[in-house]
């Protein structure tokens, strides 16, 4: 065999680094994660997680192995049995990748809560894995605050679910599909100016007008255009105005005697180009409000950093963002293509060499040291029309039931009883009714040998309590007690109708029963979540998210 | 609504196959073995990499160069001691996987990365009558869809892209334009001086091109053969008639042959001609790296200078494998470090004399090796989703999914329901059967547009059958005289040279095309297209003339109508601004509302983890 070994680890994340990037594996290798949990869904969450090649990761569960978690997890075999869980199933893990250290901790959740503050600021991110809601709230409080993400999951039975917890999430590469190419058709910059003038379509012959690169017909077309206009500064701003240019363009076509057609390749593709090339170069609303933050912003996160360098750039450069400089691919011959490439690739490094100058200043007046490298600068300049903010919300449990009960409310009975399928709403809200099933009894439903119909009655019961509280705090304005008990009671009934039996008696069925594929699914989702939120590239979902294993249906929504 | 434990017992005793161990496969054998199935077959012939290790989780680094199947069996086993779980090293063409080999099983998973394994294990299903379920990832983006004969479409009921675009020989061997032609001509080299030689990888000038903007235009042959004349001798036996000499070698390939081109003058009325470099001049021709440090420097520009030192190196590297092991044929492998420094280093030395920009090896291995980025999150959630359609089929729940998984969340839905704004998912029921696939239609037509007078029965037979259309021993025969064209039994061979057109296949001549082993036999249809030149042919799934007639039709009544708009527009121009603003919004509706625009071009995406060198090669 090749000597490939000698490439590890780089040749290990070679699939890999071709999605997310160098600087994408370099982040994912500073990132330490803390697992609550060590089932089988926080086992195949750090499965990924292991596998991209995070810094380290750090489990805490005081559970011990069962002979019920063989049948689940995976990594667990008989002879694990009577050990501390969260040590069994660290082994297993560290073994996926050398380069990952992990520790264990076999004391509950809860005492982490406890413990200082500074210790979970550590951490880059924070999974709760079928943790109970308290834990849940209590950690979610303590690491909004301190701005670590933290990431709720769950399996129960059949359901999945997961819930991103993070005050705020920047992006600095949204890795968006087909962006609008970043051309400046309406202010084209010096070095392109040159080449746009030295081009004279008329002394050319038609051998070489048919290998001229579309951008080049789009300027002389606009020349025309502005002609026509007797405005040189006109620019096509219609759908009219656009084909008024792709017309121009088809007077430029001239036919080769030796074939006697005017077809070519680059004249149809400058055609097909017009109307997603001509338009205005602008800085679109999201970007807009980023650099209005970044002003009042005294953040020394790289990422606020840059951006208010980049309001500043703007400023300076008549309101137009640093240019991406790639050209899309167009027909046209290699030295004409090659040397607009270089001008285009050389005015984005000139731009992002600006930004970097006023990167320096920002840093200097926040008080911080180099923060942003060439690199960094570099990437971030190309991809500045997409960069994005997401802000997050705190996990308030009072108030997200009170929007499942509004989602369920709205979802009209034709659509339930039509479907026949089980809402993600309403499955969020039997998850609730669970939690609130388990503080109340100590146990989960379906669990105990309590018969499921019984189960099945308390959990309706306390449905019907979580749709009362949430329904109460709305009709507050109601002035007579005997017409608010009435009225709550007519808004109330819908609802739960909305909440079948068959549905309840499933939550029941389900008796707390981890499925492996279930866990395993909801571990890619939430590693993959983990990851973009990690990398700062592509967008994570924002906030929630339901899988329903019936049907394979799955939802995303905000909370 | 029964639960899985309810289900346990069909669980157990369902057989499954699974078609390969790696990304997905490791994934999936994990999730079957965790959920209770007791009876799996896995089938993969791919060897371990190390990097698959990123992913592929039930192996680790002394597994290196072992084998996917046995390895993934093995550990399964370990984890899961009562599983009954066998396993094949082998390629799922092999003759031994034939239609009863399919009938064992109850349903079959794939967890392939090249679309003719899919489309071959999609025909064996469809003969023996077994449900499958198709999957695939790439990068964030993954998909799983199920295939039941009779009931849904079928793998190959919709055209896929193709997975790599091929160039003309002349732009590879006279005339580069983009890195990727050097990149593919670098590839041939390799072949031609290390590994199997393909006469359809040429590397040196091509003499025969009159002018290659017309590179179907080629003079008569007389001229041609008057052109091959001082052809150089094979690339492979030359070399070692100088004992493979770096400095020799690289002056044919830099200076020699590239001053031969660059005589061709009208190759050059357009174009910059390239500039003839040798070796001595290379190794100066900026700083330069060891072979050792620009090996490990595989994101950074590599020198002119570096470039030939790295070729010397490769050269002298891959000289001292061949000699190791003479009986081992080397190809082309993206993994293989020293080859795929040969092949940088060449096509960056091309592209250098083009005029093209060079690139890095690692932006210069993805294209080579067609690579797709993979990670092991989206495989799992793929996986996940491959088990939860199978214990829903096996439930006989009839509500299955065809599921994308995109790689943000997109807007789906009716604007206005709160319940779905945003989604990472796209699930559907499949689609129905496409009546005119010629795989699982009952009429399995294809439509053939070639030149007869020149394509000849061998080209048929590898080009148009066995790689188009990915049939394995075809057996061809002319319905209207009843010859046996082809015989995949060796029969034949003596007709393999002739031209359609000699043995009375013309314009619209039917062969039966019948493969054996996918017990699948089609019709196709011979049109007469002159424009063709070669072998070249095009494949349609309907009749083109028909289509266009139609088609024809189409757009004259488009364009009454248009006219007839355009009349009313330019009474009522000073609306069109309002009218384009209400369009551009109707256009974000529909794209925000319109699942199945998205669905294709997810689907383009996730071709799976495709791999043009191990064709093979199982994901």
């Amino acid at each position: 065999m090749p000597p490939s070994a000698s490439f590890d680890p780089s040749y290990r994340y070679d699939r890999q680094v071709r999605l997310w990037g160098e600087e994408g594996q370099a982040s994912i290798g500073t990132t330490s994660a803390c697992v609550l949990g060590s089932d089988s869904l926080a086992t195949e969450t750090l499965k990924s997680l292991v596998l991209a090649g995070v810094h380290s990761f750090f489990v805490v569960d005081d559970a011990r192995v069962e002979h019920a978690d063989l049948g689940q997890n995976f990594f667990l075999q008989s002879d694990d049995i009577g050990r501390s869980r969260a040590e069994a199933t660290l082994e297993k893990l560290t073994e996926l990748n050398p380069s990952v250290s992990g520790r264990a901790s076999c004391q509950s959740p809860t005492a982490l809560a406890q413990e200082d503050v500074e210790k979970l600021a550590t951490f880059s991110v924070v999974v709760s894995a079928n943790q109970s809601e308290s834990i849940d709230t209590k950690f979610a409080e303590v690491l909004y605050n301190i701005r670590v993400p933290f990431v709720c999951i769950k399996s129960y039975g059949l359901i999945g679910t997961m819930r991103i917890c993070i005050k705020e999430h920047t992006i600095a590469n949204s890795h968006e599909e087909n962006p609008r190419p970043d051309l400046r058709l309406d202010a084209p910059f010096k070095t392109l100016s040159e080449i746009i003038n030295e081009t004279d379509l008329n002394e050319m012959t038609v051998e070489q007008l048919r290998h001229t690169p579309y951008i080049l017909l789009h300027f002389k077309a606009l020349d025309v255009f502005r002609k026509h206009r007797n405005n040189e500064n006109a620019f096509p701003e219609t759908t009219n105005d656009r084909k008024e240019i792709q017309q121009i363009l088809q007077s430029f076509r001239r036919s080769t005697e030796h074939s006697g057609t005017k077809d070519s390749e680059n004249f149809d593709e400058a055609k097909a180009a017009v109307m997603r090339a001509f338009q205005k170069t602008t800085i679109g609303a999201s970007v807009q409000s980023i650099l209005s933050a970044a002003e009042s912003s005294d953040s020394t996160q790289p990422f606020w950093l840059i951006c208010e360098a980049l309001r500043r750039f703007v400023k300076f450069n008549n309101g137009l963002l640093p240019l991406r400089g790639t050209l899309p691919d167009m027909t046209s011959d290699s030295n004409r293509y090659t040397r607009l490439a270089s001008v285009f690739h050389e005015k984005a490094l000139l731009d992002a060499q600006e930004v970097l100058r006023l990167t320096r200043e920002v840093e200097k007046e926040r008080g911080v040291g180099d923060v942003i490298s060439d690199d960094v600068c570099y990437r971030f300049c190309k991809n500045a029309d997409r960069i994005r903010v997401q802000h997050g919300a705190l996990l308030d449990y009072t108030r997200e039931t009170k929007e499942c009960v509004r989602k369920v409310k709205e979802m009209s009975i034709e659509e339930q009883s039509r479907e026949e399928k089980v809402d993600s709403a309403t499955w969020l809200l039997l998850m609730r009714a669970v939690g609130r099933f388990r503080k109340e009894k100590g146990r989960f439903p379906g669990t105990n040998g309590v018969p499921v119909s019984i189960d099945a009655q308390d959990l309706k019961k306390r449905v019907e309590v979580l749709i009362r509280e949430s329904v109460q705090v709305s009709s507050r304005f109601t002035d007579s007690p005997i017409s608010l008990i009435f009225q709550e009671e007519e808004e109330i009934k819908p609802i739960l109708h909305n909440v079948t039996d068959s549905a309840i008696a499933e939550m029941c069925r389900f008796g707390a029963a981890e499925l492996h594929v279930i866990s395993s699914y909801v571990g890619g989702i939430a590693s993959q979540e983990i990851i973009k939120l990690a990398t700062n590239q592509y967008v994570p979902i924002d906030n929630t998210f339901v899988f329903d294993g019936h049907s394979q249906e799955s939802s995303t929504f905000k909370l | 609504m029964p639960s899985w434990k309810e289900k346990h017992g069909k669980i157990q005793t369902t057989k499954l196959l699974v078609v390969g161990a790696g990304g997905i496969g490791c994934e999936l054998l994990k999730n079957l073995a965790a959920t209770g199935f007791q009876n799996v077959h896995v089938i993969d012939l791919d060897t371990i990499d190390i990097s698959n290790l990123n992913r592929q989780f039930l192996f680790r680094k002394e597994h290196v160069s072992s084998s996917k199947a046995e390895i993934a069996t093995k550990v399964v086993k370990q984890f899961c001691p009562s599983i009954n779980l066998g396993f094949d090293h082998a390629s799922i063409f092999e003759e031994e996987f034939n239609v009863e080999f399919f009938k064992k099983f109850d349903m079959v998973l794939n967890a392939l990365d090249n679309k003719k394994a899919r489309n071959h294990v999609n025909r064996m299903c469809h003969a023996a009558n077994k449900p499958l379920i198709e999957s695939g990832s790439s990068g964030y983006f993954g998909q799983v869809q199920v295939i039941m004969r009779g009931k849904t479409e079928c793998y190959e009921c919709q055209e896929k892209p193709a997975s790599q675009k091929t160039f003309p020989g002349c732009t590879i061997r006279n005339t580069p334009s983009e890195h990727i032609h050097c990149t593919v001509w670098a590839k041939h080299v390799f072949n031609q001086l290390f590994g199997e030689v393909d006469i359809d990888d040429d590397v040196s000038p091509d003499m025969e091109a009159e002018d290659t903007e017309n590179p179907n235009e080629t003079g008569n042959s007389q001229d041609d053969e008057a052109a091959k004349e001082p052809a150089p001798i094979g690339t492979r036996k030359w070399a070692e008639s100088v004992n493979f000499d770096a400095a020799k070698v690289f002056d044919k390939l830099f200076f020699q042959d590239i001053q031969y081109l660059v005589k061709m003058d009208h190759l050059w009325k357009q174009r910059k001609p390239p500039t003839p470099l040798s070796f001595a001049v290379a190794t100066t021709t900026g700083e330069s790296l060891s072979f050792a440090d620009a090996q490990n420097k595989d994101t950074s520009i590599w020198s002119i200078a570096t470039c030939a030192n790295v070729f010397a190196g490769c050269v002298r590297e891959l000289l001292k494998e061949i000699k190791l092991n003479p009986d081992v044929t080397l190809s082309f492998d993206k993994d293989h470090p020293i080859i795929m420094a040969f092949v940088a280093a060449c096509a960056n030395v091309r592209a250098h004399l083009f005029s093209i920009h060079t690139k890095t090896m690692f932006e210069i291995k993805a294209m080579a090796g067609n690579i797709i980025p993979a990670i092991a999150s989206t495989n799992a959630i793929v996986a996940g989703m491959i088990v939860t359609e199978a214990v829903k089929m096996i439930d006989g729940n009839a509500d299955v999914k065809s599921s994308f998984i995109r790689n943000q969340p997109n807007p789906r839905g009716k604007k206005l329901s709160l319940n779905r704004l945003f989604q990472i998912f796209l699930e559907g029921a499949p689609y129905p059967p496409n009546p005119k696939c010629y795989v699982c239609s009952e009429t399995r037509e294809v439509f053939i547009y070639v030149n007869p007078a020149e394509m000849t029965v061998g080209a048929l037979r590898d080009k148009v059958l066995m790689q188009e259309l990915n049939m394995l021993q075809p057996d061809v025969m002319d319905t209207n005289t009843a010859n046996v064209v082809l015989s995949s039994d060796g029969d034949t061979d003596s007709l393999l040279p002739k031209k359609l057109s000699e043995i009375s296949i013309e314009d619209g001549a039917i062969l039966t095309c019948d493969d054996f082993m996918q017990d699948m036999v089609l019709k196709l249809f011979i049109r007469r297209a002159n424009h063709l030149r070669g072998d070249n042919f095009e494949i349609a799934r309907s009749d083109k003339e028909k289509d266009e007639e139609e088609a024809r039709k189409k757009e004259q009544e488009k364009h009454r109508l248009e006219e007839a708009e355009n009349k009313e527009k330019l009474e009522t121009d000073h609306k069109s601004e309002e009218e384009e603003r209400r369009k551009r919004k109707v256009d974000e509706k529909e794209s925000s509302e319109e699942p199945d625009v998205k669905r294709t071009k997810v689907e383009e995406k996730t071709g799976g983890e495709e791999n043009e060198n191990k064709i093979l090669a199982m994901e």
